[in-house]
């Protein structure tokens, strides 16, 4: 497919032309074709002319009362549906369009109008989940009603009706309306069908006519109660979706990928979507401020997870493309609970304690003393060239000295162990209240969280406190109105994190290395000691002396108005905003090495986000006639993404007291900046689906985007898709069989967009700090800081899916299986230009990759008599390569044009040189250190030596659950698995004796395991002796396999419902335990094969939590 | 068909309102920027872009010029006999400089860019409506700064493909691959880029800081030496030396916080005691608790010392020696003696201390050239033009000496003629009184390079992989990889 770029104004103003004329026709009925005139005849007759005038034919018996009465009728251009209906408007006929043009009438039950009353219900599954698009029907009669999205419905009946509630996949129950208004009906599990509603772009649909590939994943699945943010929580709960790396601090972020990562530049996040609004992956977090890392933070901690309702994984591009140039990474669709009829309360408590899974090992003081010695006495032979580095004979030497004396060493004992000092207990309190009340015209959810974690790190924490409105207000017959607004605060206190070497050294690094022989006292100064052979690092302790917050206080609010035209047509106006502001403030204290260095230093940042959105959907759906089912959506969007922000910082406090709350009390010269950008989005959307038979399915969508990032040539992009599903089981042949219960085929094909650079492609100067002073006065300096590139496009992903939905037994096995292939033109990503332009990139379209990739869901019901058994399994693995890579873009010697995208190149060992070896390859390598591979086989060691090893991308990620229910006790465990992914271990690397180990001389630490490293005594060891291997500047050879399998989670419930206290109030009473993160196998020899890697990672931590969950009502 | 209701024609308004409202022609609106059509259109302009080109001197203070990892200063200290350093810099010290060592890599990767900057500085100012006068002097400012950065590039790499003019550097490529130039082309580009710049700086600017004549002519004098241009060199310096420069009465005065922009200096980095803006210098020189005397309580990182044996070389009762301390008092007000705990060398305190400095960034100017140091190089150049040694050059010698001891006419350290019997005694006696006089002011490598003198004394201080590639610097590996027509320095 040729993607068509709409530049010309003309074709812009004709498509506005033909969208505008599109909606009309849609308003009005488009297979109008009944046209008939008659008056004060009986409705016997006026049928009989209907059947003259149309091709349809009447069924009725004889003796159906009504058929006399008297009418009149006056319809032009109308379908049968309408026309009957006007016709039968005041009698007591219903009727009812069959195939062959064949239209049955039949009476209308009836019923005493004077006795009904309106009743609210709820529908929940028997872990009182709400049931979403349960039908409720009246027994005996046609009238009925479905759930909405909480579970709720409200209907009119009788005293002592009985009410027929089915759902697929559970057992159809029976419910008799008693006196009550308000009723609770639990319905069960049948395991024979599996059916429900899912959210889609721009709407929902039945799970069961979705042909494009979507999971959809409940709450009640996720471990939320342990988690700032959902995404936390979705690693292999989702077939296609990974969840990589990231950083184990509270809040921490991590890579969530759908279908891989085979974009290079332009980033892999997919969109989210709240509630409607889609979210902007402008990070807003101010890592400015200090020299440390505040560490990966999760863009979503501002969402409550205990608000979402359900949340949706769009994957293949038939479900995509309407989000056009963002959809190309998939699409999340979060979306929140809302009210329900009837009045309900829920409560949930929690609270964990938090250790860390696995802490490093390091050398205690006398170990490190004996270390020293040892280190330094192969330095000695080394410099002398004695055996094994030389054939010099020891007795020829000067006697060595060795730095620490015996006595010294068994003095020194353990020393300070600074990681023990800087790490406590980790602590996770929430609470969470959710109110909701509602009738049938109007509905109402509040809810409030308070979420609060002492990190396992001193100084690292998150606090919560959020709330959340969500209301549906019918206004009248034809329109209707909705707000979800949620406000947040999150309080996050930031540790001095990162890899940062020296003076860059956060409190991890600082506390792995700083040496055990400096005592964890302040001096009369009250400065922590500091070790003066490494002087640039701060004391760890000191650190905490460091007060530095971030406060994030988000609203997220997405409105609309819904007008129906008529039962089919309804137009959709939305407006929301999402104002996100995050304001860091620290204070370096005179006690902090580099407060010190400015007498005090204080910073306050403050950066926000506002996105406003605009949307007008205009949905169509109707049965144009029986078996032939259409639905449209046709849409305009406008986006409108403001960043703007300011930072003030001085320094020269004469007390640290005030800390940042009053800067004019700093002496030095304030440093101001502010600054401000803006980026605008207008798209045009279109959905058209059409089923036959409801056997056949077919799905068009197309999006026209138009942003003002690219290239003057290329602003607007069209992303068109199309889908086919075939649902074979509702095919007469297999009917008969009993063994496949559903088997749906799916196939599409489609493009997306991503647009996701940073800056837009104009050439721009910036004041960027690049300042001078002359003569005492500070002269501000411009510079060039971007390159035009008038060309610049979209990155393009075309699409292709194929997928199987299974059902067998009576749907007791089920899943499905998706099989998808990627290919990425016009790659964007920042092009190297010569390192000797003033300007080292420009952005540009270069290259292409390809993703390929297989998935599969498999739930089945092992047992489903009163001990009950679920499991729920999901593959995900993808591959992804580059196809085509720009001739200009300079490759490494060792990189391939077609190599996969995540390839780790590195060295390959061959074991340690051993005294009196000869290496001609690697002159300079003394005994010891490790021997590297001359691939090239040109007598050197460099980085053309380096090859491919593998990939650090999972070949594959499995999750597994298994859920068990006896009586009231419930238990559930998930096991998570990635295989085959490539790691490396910096902290080990680099504390180990992979890289140098010199720094022991000055009293650094390192782990523990460098006492086994070679040495002229311990010749026999496969570790290297810790010396710098020259040969490995350009690159490494210690990655690893990072296969792991994780029990991720054990929850034991028990509900309590009605057993504590005797009341009709409480519907559910469960108290749980849970346990995250209990075990991991791995060979993997780093702190974990997952958390981020650099080589002083925020440990990985094990959950142990109590809760409970109370629903009144 | 029916007549529409007013409930459609909300939906036409609403939406054709819509879709005409917002969208407009997404032309992208810039806030924080400046875009082209509105710059290099005033003097204010001007002064901002060249502003841009003045701070790849010093950056983020720990720039190319300043003293810190990387820096020139670091590059021509290391392996000589007056600098070393406490930290675990082994592969370095020792000079073990393999493809890869970053101390290597980040003045090339400063200063190759910083080198197209100027050009385009240059170039732009040149397209500019602004007056002519106002262009020329910029421009030769700029030249005067490319000069620096192509002379000290030659001289620590090699001859390399430099961006100097306006296409290359107006629109980039990343198939631009340039072989290196020969060495009479670098060496006339900057000798001529010097010349043609001095002609028009002033002799002294309003705004310190800025290049003047003679901190051009300044570098010149270096690079003719460096190539032992004697006679050239001899000239410059006499031009230099027309110009009004003085030497202090007192050495220490030089460096005192309190008697910045002095006669003595010809051209400095402007420092003040703020973030980024500073001189990093007791930060590398200093032990934790060395106590101030200023009352400065300082970030010291504790690396930099000058080995006892340069110590012990200096002449006795030679005041410049006073700046280097072996003993310090610290914070719990003990008298520290370096030498006796064991330490490697003194500490290097030749800048005064700043008491407004609040601990990690002093404002002490860092000097880039200074007068002793030009009538040392006419000194040098002098007795290499010579048949013999002459009293010129011995005067000069004296000169700088003067100041150094008490009682200096009447005293053994002045210099006389008669005791220099070779051409060669005399040029070791000026090796010696530049060590003496200059020592960490970031020029003795280059004065051991230019006396043939530098692998020798890189041996003699304990370096283990000496060898001629330590003559120049190597090219980075990424220079190398995208630019496959660089070629590597000899030996490496």
């Amino acid at each position: 497919m040729k993607r068509k770029n709409i530049t010309n104004p003309f074709k812009k103003t004709l498509l506005k032309g033909v969208l505008l004329l599109l909606l009309a026709l849609f308003s009005n009925n488009v297979s109008a074709q009944i046209t008939v005139e008659a008056s004060n005849k009986s409705i016997k007759e006026i049928l009989k002319v209907l059947e003259t005038e149309s091709k349809y034919r009447f069924f009725y018996n004889e003796g159906l009362q009504g058929l006399n009465k008297i009418t009149s009728i006056k319809v032009e251009n109308l379908t049968i549906d309408k026309t009957v209906s006007i016709l039968l408007k005041d009698s007591e006929i219903d009727y009812k369009i069959d195939k062959n043009n064949l239209v049955v009438l039949v009476n209308k039950i009836k019923v005493n109008q004077s006795e009904l009353k309106k009743i609210n219900g709820l529908v929940s599954d028997e872990k009182s989940n709400p049931i979403v698009g349960a039908s409720i029907l009246i027994k005996g009669s046609k009238e009925g009603t479905i759930t909405d999205i909480n579970g709720s419905f409200s209907i009119d009946v009788k005293d002592n009706t009985t009410l027929v509630i089915s759902y697929i996949g559970y057992k159809t129950t029976e419910y008799t309306v008693g006196q009550q208004k308000n009723i609770l009906i639990k319905i069960e599990k049948n395991t024979k069908e599996l059916d429900e509603v899912v959210v889609v772009a721009y709407g929902t649909m039945k799970k069961s006519d979705v042909n494009a590939a979507i999971v959809s994943i409940k709450p009640k699945d996720l471990e939320t109660n342990t988690s700032s943010s959902v995404t936390q929580t979705l690693a292999g709960r989702a077939a296609g979706l990974t969840v990589l790396g990231g950083s184990a601090q509270p809040g921490g972020g991590q890579q969530v990928l759908i279908r891989g990562a085979a974009s290079v530049g332009a980033g892999n996040e997919p969109l989210y979507v709240v509630d409607g609004f889609p979210i902007s992956n402008a990070n807003i977090d101010p890592g400015s401020g200090s020299r440390y890392s505040q560490g990966d933070r999760n863009f979503l901690n501002t969402l409550n997870p205990n608000d979402i309702a359900s949340i949706e994984i769009l994957k293949d591009a038939s479900a995509t493309a309407i989000y056009g140039s963002r959809g190309c990474n998939g699409v999340i669709l979060i979306t929140t609970k809302r009210g329900g009829n009837g009045f309900k309360v829920d409560y949930s408590a929690n609270y964990s304690v938090q250790a860390i899974a696995k802490r490093p090992i390091m050398l205690t003081a006398s170990q490190l003393m004996t270390k020293a010695n040892g280190y330094l006495y192969e330095e000695y032979l080394i410099r002398f060239k004695a055996y094994p580095y030389g054939t010099r004979a020891l007795n020829t030497l000067p006697v060595f000295r060795p730095k620490y004396t015996q006595d010294q060493i068994t003095a020194a004992g353990i020393g300070t162990d600074w990681y023990n000092l800087i790490t406590q207990q980790g602590l996770i309190n929430q609470q969470n209240v959710s109110i909701s009340k509602g009738s049938e015209d109007s509905k109402v959810l509040f809810s409030m969280n308070y979420f609060d974690q002492q990190g396992v790190i001193k100084t690292s924490g998150l606090k919560r406190f959020s709330g959340r409105l969500n209301v549906d207000e019918k206004l009248t017959k034809w329109l209707d109105f909705s707000i979800s607004l949620t406000g947040s605060v999150v309080d996050n206190t930031n540790a001095a994190l990162g890899g940062g070497e020296n003076e860059n050294s956060g409190i991890i690094q600082s506390a792995l290395i700083y040496s055990p022989l400096i005592d964890p006292v302040r001096d009369t100064n009250g400065e922590y000691l500091i070790n003066p052979n490494n002087a640039l690092i701060p004391n760890p302790l000191s650190f905490l002396d460091i007060t530095d917050n971030t406060s994030q206080k988000r609203w997220l609010t997405n409105s609309f108005f819904n007008i129906h035209f008529d039962k089919y047509a309804s137009l959709k106006l939305t407006a929301g905003m999402d104002d996100d502001r995050a304001e860091r403030h620290l204070y370096l204290p005179k006690t902090f090495m580099y407060g010190k260095g400015q007498n005090g230093f204080a910073s306050i940042v403050d950066n926000s986000k506002t996105d406003y959105l605009t949307e007008a959907t205009f949905s169509y759906i109707r049965d144009i006639a029986k078996d032939h089912n259409f639905s449209a959506v046709l849409g305009y969007s406008f986006q409108q993404l403001n960043i703007q922000g300011n930072s003030a910082n001085t320094y020269d406090f004469f007390t640290d007291a005030f800390l940042y709350n009053q800067l004019s009390v700093g002496s030095g010269t304030p440093n101001v900046n502010s600054w401000r950008s803006q980026s605008l989005m207008a798209s045009y959307f279109g959905r058209m689906q059409y089923s036959f038979l409801d056997r056949y399915l077919f799905t068009f969508t197309g999006r026209l985007d138009g942003s003002d990032k690219f290239g003057k040539n290329y602003k607007y992009g069209f992303f068109p898709s199309g889908a086919f599903a075939w649902k074979v089981t509702k095919e007469p042949f297999m009917q008969e069989q009993k063994i496949v219960s559903d088997l749906k085929l799916r196939l599409s094909l489609g493009q997306t967009g991503n647009s996701n650079i940073g800056n837009n492609a104009y050439e721009f100067y910036s004041a960027n700090g690049h300042n001078y002073y002359f003569g005492g006065n500070l002269n501000t300096g411009v510079g060039l800081s971007q390159l035009p590139n008038p060309d610049l496009k979209w990155e393009t992903t075309t699409e292709a899916n194929f997928g199987v939905d299974f059902g067998f037994f009576k749907n007791r096995i089920n899943g499905s299986v998706e099989l998808f292939y990627k290919n990425i033109s016009d790659l964007l990503s920042a092009m190297p230009l010569s390192s000797n332009a003033i300007i080292s990139s420009v952005p540009a379209n270069i290259g292409k990759s390809e993703s390929k990739g297989l998935e599969i869901t498999l739930n089945t019901f092992n047992l489903t008599g009163e001990f009950k058994w679920n499991s729920n399994f999901t593959l995900t693995s993808y591959r992804d390569k580059w196809l085509e890579r720009n001739p200009n873009f300079i490759l490494q010697p060792f990189e391939k044009a077609g190599d996969p995208i995540h390839a780790v190149y590195g060295f390959i060992p061959e074991g340690l040189m051993q005294p009196g070896e000869v290496l001609p390859t690697m002159p300079q390598l003394i005994p010891g250190q490790m021997k590297i591979q001359d691939v090239n086989a040109d007598g050197k060691i460099d980085n053309k030596d380096m090859v491919l090893l593998g990939e650090n991308a999972p070949k594959f990620t499995l999750g597994l659950n298994n859920s068990f229910k006896y009586k009231d006790f419930d238990l559930s465990f998930f096991l998570y698995s990635s295989i085959g992914r490539l790691g490396f271990s910096s902290m080990n690397f680099k504390y180990g004796t992979g890289f140098e180990i010199q720094t022991l001389k000055n009293g650094n630490n390192f782990l523990a395991e460098i006492q086994d490293g070679w040495s002229s005594t311990n010749t026999t060891s496969t570790m290297p002796s810790g010396f710098r291997n020259p040969y490995l500047l350009d690159g490494q050879y210690a990655h690893q396999d990072a296969t792991y399998l994780r029990l991720k989670n054990v929850t034991l419930g028990y509900n309590f419902k009605g057993k504590l206290i005797k009341t009709n109030h409480i519907n559910n009473f469960r108290l749980y335990a849970d346990v995250q993160n209990l075990l991991t196998i791995t060979n993997f020899s780093g702190l974990d094969p997952e958390i981020d890697n650099n080589s002083a990672p925020y440990p990985i931590q094990r959950t142990f939590s109590v809760g409970l969950n109370i629903t009144l009502n | 068909m029916k007549i529409i209701n007013f409930k459609q024609i909300i939906l036409l308004f609403a939406t054709g309102f819509l879709i005409s409202s917002c969208e407009g022609d997404l032309e992208p609106k810039i806030y924080d920027r400046v875009a082209p059509s509105n710059f290099y259109k005033t003097p204010n302009d001007l002064q901002a872009a060249t502003t841009s080109v003045y701070w790849e001197l010093k950056q983020t203070g720990w720039g190319p010029y300043m003293v810190s990892d990387g820096s020139r200063f670091i590059m021509n200290e290391v392996g000589t006999e007056e600098w070393t350093t406490k930290w675990s810099w082994d592969a370095f010290l020792n000079l073990n400089w393999i493809i890869g060592e970053n101390m290597a890599y980040q003045f090339y990767g400063s200063i190759m860019g910083a080198t197209t900057k100027a050009t385009y500085v240059i170039e732009k100012i040149k397209e500019s409506p602004v007056e002519e006068s106002i262009k020329s002097k910029y421009i030769a400012e700029m030249r005067c700064l490319r000069g620096f950065f192509a002379a000290d590039l030659y001289m620590l790499y090699g001859p390399l493909p430099i961006v100097v003019t306006r296409d290359e550097a107006f629109y980039p490529t990343s198939t631009y691959k340039p072989s290196r130039p020969s060495k009479e082309w670098m060496i006339s580009y900057v000798e001529n880029e010097l010349i043609e710049c001095s002609k028009i700086l002033p002799v002294s600017q309003s705004d310190w800081g800025r290049c003047t004549k003679g901190a051009a002519l300044s570098k010149l004098l270096k690079f003719y030496l460096y190539q032992n241009k004697w006679k050239e060199a001899d000239a410059v310096a006499s031009e230099i030396m027309t110009l009004g420069y003085q030497l202090q009465t007192n050495y220490a005065n030089i460096f005192s916080i309190n008697n910045e922009q002095n006669s003595e200096i010809i051209f400095a980095i402007p420092c003040e005691p703020k973030d980024r803006y500073g001189l990093l210098w007791f930060d590398n020189a200093l032990p934790p608790d060395f106590k101030s005397s200023v009352g400065v309580n300082y970030t010291a990182w504790n690396g930099w010392r000058v080995p006892w044996a340069f110590y012990d070389s200096f002449e006795t009762g030679d005041k410049r020696k006073n700046l280097i301390f072996q003993t310090y008092t610290s914070k719990t007000n003990t008298t520290v003696n370096l030498r006796t705990a064991g330490d490697v060398g003194g500490l290097a305190m030749k800048y005064g201390e700043d008491s407004k400095n609040p601990g990690q960034w002093t404002g002490n100017d860092y000097i880039q050239f200074r007068y002793a140091d030009i009538l040392l190089c006419k000194a040098e150049a002098l007795n290499e033009i010579s048949a013999a040694p002459t009293q010129e050059i011995i005067d000069l010698l004296n000169q700088v000496r003067f100041r150094a001891f008490d009682n200096f006419d009447a005293s053994t350290h002045k210099l006389r003629l008669a005791a220099f019997a070779t051409k060669a005694a005399m040029r070791d006696q000026i090796l010696k009184d530049r060590g003496a006089e200059l020592w960490c002011e970031g020029v003795r490598r280059e004065d051991l390079i230019r006396h043939g003198k530098y692998l020798d004394v890189a041996t003699s201080v304990g370096a283990s992989f000496v060898g001629p590639k330590n003559l120049l610097y190597p090219i980075p590996s990424y220079a190398l990889n995208e630019n496959p027509n660089l070629v590597q320095n000899p030996f490496y």
